[in-house]
């Protein structure tokens, strides 16, 4: 019975976002304000309608029915409550209707806190949200229905969640990565309403801006998150691999990051207009671009999901529709917009834009990257895949250049800057970084390589920029705003990544062996030593477990021990390995399978600064934070 | 004023060609990455007959009948569920020939692990050091190939041989 109710919700959702599509948008053009303000009213009834049919799927995972084709394929009697829980968002069905549930959570939002907002502006918003809800709403019942029962060959006990998926990165990964994906769809909504609406004022900015900062928060921490679950979790000690599924929330990344720079430019000066609207359509055009592309299964990729060709026509159709649309209608309405403010060359508008370019370049790149396989297998030149070579070649000379910029752009005024007093103000940092970041790996591992010596120079650039910027400005620290602190934090989060990413590559050891008990194998400043391997009894697993002690002359010595499981119901093995955390290095251990001669098949690797990766995530988003709680509070005083 | 205005289509152009290129995708399938060795004559091999070392086996043994090789390991823990899809295959095709090829093992184990579970195979191979194993392309246990009666091998499955991913097979033998 309950998941018939969560179906019948379901449609009830969907005829109350094809009204909250319809109703604003005849409003719109007659100005009824009745049918304007009907928008805030359906949209909260669409809201919580997905609510109840979530609600009645999360009923299905708890109580067991297996009766439940999408449960039955993935949960198991056997499984903790946490994970049957989570495991809603573990395949296709569940996963969507978490984007559905999501669009919804931030359909509500942008109903309940735009009080501000004239109501046919946010009737508008509310009625290009409804529509892009009712064409996720119409996909899920139609051809992805989670309720689906089975009608014969109940099973007893449902196929188990798919093991890699049972970890607390799981948890939290996808729901955090889809609000920043999902969240690109109010910034869309606010462009397209603005462009409908035909008035592209200033107010369109501060009420976009803080929705912008607030997806791009949890855009960052998804991706943080993500390559952290990869790193603890596959057991390859990998923490990017240019995937598809991972491209796909990157290149939104670089957009978003992009639109934020480039709306903040429109709020103060008034220009780059077209280009911030342009953005926030494409972020979404990205974002639909990568529902498609990890759910049709048209590229390889580690997150595979289910392949459907029917599943992939109909997002491929939706997607065409909704990116027509508004780039038509951005073709139309964005020559009509009166330019900004003037700024010469020498001026932090002219270098954001510079920036925004690159950030819509390296997207591009990527882009280019991740669908080149795709183009050259429909023009049937060749089967081919691009992996990070490609990706580490075109990365490290853009990067290089945007680091460069963005040390400057924080010192340079609005309009313009003589170039003297720049070039005054920079020319010692430059080279004082250049210079740390050859002589920091020099001191310490008494080498050093082309790739380290830039990318430290980049972090250490932008980290002393920030800090002259900070000491230049703290005399006047009372009048420095959350923004500013917010994007110093940022930036040196961004630089934080770096450092991590090039240590990380460049001075990893990693050691895949075949080793027997008791041998012993060096691993940089280490010595690893096998000492058993006992086998192991889960409450839905079995396999073994292998100790591992690690001794060292000037550190302190410590034991791991790393698991291979092997899941009862489906009889998927997985590698649990043991990793030894700290700020400056990890140690990870992976247990592989027994080979001939009782001897075990290891990896051992060294992996110095990989924590900095995601410390810099996190700075990201507590500068984020800070910049969108900013923005929220200048959003209340000024309107 | 129509030529300025043009660049404000860009967006909608480059939609159009990548749209174009994801409904030709739709129509290939990535998946199905072609293996080199389909459609060529299985590698030559001599390799003792697990269960009677003495007897050194050819690839001749894929004359006259078709032939399922399957690649599995007494270490492979996933094998064991795919021994009994094997058993019910040999009731299914009493004319397909079922050979194993055990692959990176330890004699003495294999033949313990056949004693232990029920023995689907008709003949096992014994390749302890994995060479032969690496002329298949084998990355890892299970894998299996179909080998025509010319010796030919017609298809491949990487990973667990069960009711879903049969049907690629069953296509050939039909």
């Amino acid at each position: 019975m309950i998941p018939e109710l969560g179906y019948f919700s379901l449609i009830l959702a969907l005829l109350f976002a094809a009204l909250q599509f319809i109703l604003p948008f005849i409003g719109a053009f007659r100005e009824t304000p009745r049918l304007l303000a009907s928008a805030k009213p359906l949209a909260l009834a669409q809201a919580w309608w997905v609510v109840v049919a979530f609600g009645c799927l999360e009923w299905a995972f708890i109580s067991n029915d297996f009766s439940v084709a999408y449960v039955a394929a993935n949960s198991n009697t056997h499984l903790p409550l946490f994970y049957q829980l989570t495991a809603i968002w573990s395949a296709h069905e569940g996963s969507l209707l978490l984007w559905v549930a999501i669009l919804a959570l931030w359909t509500a939002l942008v109903a309940l806190w735009s009080k501000r907002l004239p109501l046919e502006m946010q009737a508008r918003v509310l009625a290009v949200m409804g529509g892009v809800s009712s064409g996720f709403l119409w996909f899920l019942i139609h051809l992805s229905n989670p309720f689906k029962r089975l009608l014969q060959n109940i099973p007893f006990d449902g196929n188990d969640l798919n093991p890699l998926l049972q970890d607390p990165g799981l948890v939290i990964h996808p729901p955090m990565l889809y609000m920043g994906y999902v969240g690109t769809s109010v910034a869309f909504a606010f462009a397209m309403a603005a462009l409908w609406r035909g008035k592209l004022d200033i107010s369109w900015v501060r009420w976009s801006l803080p929705w912008t900062i607030a997806a791009w928060c949890f855009l960052t921490w998804g991706i943080t998150l993500g390559s952290w679950w990869s790193y603890r979790d596959l057991g390859w000690g990998g923490w990017w691999f240019w995937d598809p599924v991972e491209n796909a929330s990157f290149m939104p990344w670089l957009v978003v990051t992009a639109l934020i720079h480039s709306l903040m430019v429109t709020e103060k000066r008034g220009a780059f207009k077209n280009w911030s609207v342009f953005l926030a359509l494409f972020a979404f055009a990205l974002s639909l671009m990568g529902t498609f592309l990890v759910r049709s299964g048209i590229l390889i990729s580690v997150h595979a999901f289910a392949v459907d060709a029917e599943r992939g026509a109909f997002l491929l159709k939706f997607l065409s529709l909704v990116c027509m649309f508004s780039f038509v209608l951005y073709a139309w309405r964005a020559p009509k917009m009166t330019p900004g403010g003037v700024f010469s060359v020498i001026s932090r508008e002219s270098f954001l834009l510079a920036n925004n370019v690159l950030l819509f370049v390296l997207m591009l790149t990527v882009l280019l990257g991740t669908l080149y396989p795709l183009i050259l297998d429909g023009l049937g030149i060749a089967k081919i895949s691009v992996g990070p070579p490609y990706f580490n070649a075109v990365f490290l000379p853009l990067t290089s250049v945007l680091f460069l910029l963005m040390g400057m752009a924080p010192a340079v005024r609005w309009q313009y800057m003589p170039a003297k007093l720049l070039l005054q103000r920079l020319q010692w940092v430059l080279p004082f970084s250049i210079i740390c970041a050859m002589a920091l790996p020099w001191a310490l591992t008494g080498m050093f390589s082309f790739t380290t010596v830039i990318g430290l120079s980049g972090s250490f650039w932008i980290i002393a920029t920030c800090a002259q910027d900070f000491l230049i400005k703290w005399p006047q620290r009372y009048h420095l705003t959350g923004r500013y602190y917010g994007m110093i934090l940022a930036h040196l989060g961004v630089a934080i990544t770096v450092i991590g990413i090039t240590l990380t590559s460049n001075y990893s050891i990693e050691k895949d062996l075949a080793v027997s008990q008791n041998q012993t194998v060096p691993l940089g400043p280490y010595h690893i030593t096998l000492v058993t391997v006992e086998d192991l009894q889960g409450p839905n697993y079995q396999g073994m477990s292998g100790e591992f002690a690690v001794t060292s002359d000037n550190y302190a010595d410590f034991s791991l021990s790393a698991e291979k499981r092997l899941f009862n119901a489906s009889g998927s093995v997985m590698s649990i390995p043991a990793i030894n955390v700290g700020l400056w290095r990890d140690v990870y251990i992976a247990l592989g399978d027994p080979l001939p001669g009782d001897r075990f098949g290891v990896r051992y690797y060294y992996k110095p600064f990989v924590r900095w990766i995601w410390l810099g995530g996190l700075l990201m988003v507590v500068g984020g934070l800070l910049a969108l709680r900013h923005s929220v509070r200048n959003k209340k005083v000024r309107s | 004023m129509m030529v300025k205005n043009l660049k404000y289509y860009l967006p909608l152009l480059g939609l159009i060609i990548v749209v174009g290129f994801f409904w030709r995708g739709l129509g290939l399938h990535p998946q199905a990455l072609p293996s080199v060795l389909i459609d060529q004559p299985a590698a030559n091999f001599v390799l003792p007959n697990l269960l009677a070392p003495e007897q050194l086996i050819d690839q001749q043994v894929f004359q006259g009948s078709w032939t399922l090789l399957n690649v599995w390991a007494s270490w492979c823990q996933t094998c064991t569920q795919e021994q009994a899809f094997l058993l019910s295959l040999k009731q299914r095709y009493p004319h397909l020939h079922i050979i194993g090829l055990d692959f990176q093992d330890n004699p003495i184990k294999a033949v313990a692990w056949l004693k232990k579970f029920k023995d689907p195979y008709q003949l096992v191979l014994s390749d302890p050091s994995g060479k032969v194993g690496v002329d298949y392309g084998v990355y890892g246990t299970p894998e299996s190939f179909l080998i025509d009666s010319k010796g030919i091998i017609r298809a491949k499955i990487t990973g667990v041989l069960n009711e879903q991913s049969w049907p690629k097979m069953a296509i050939l033998l039909t």
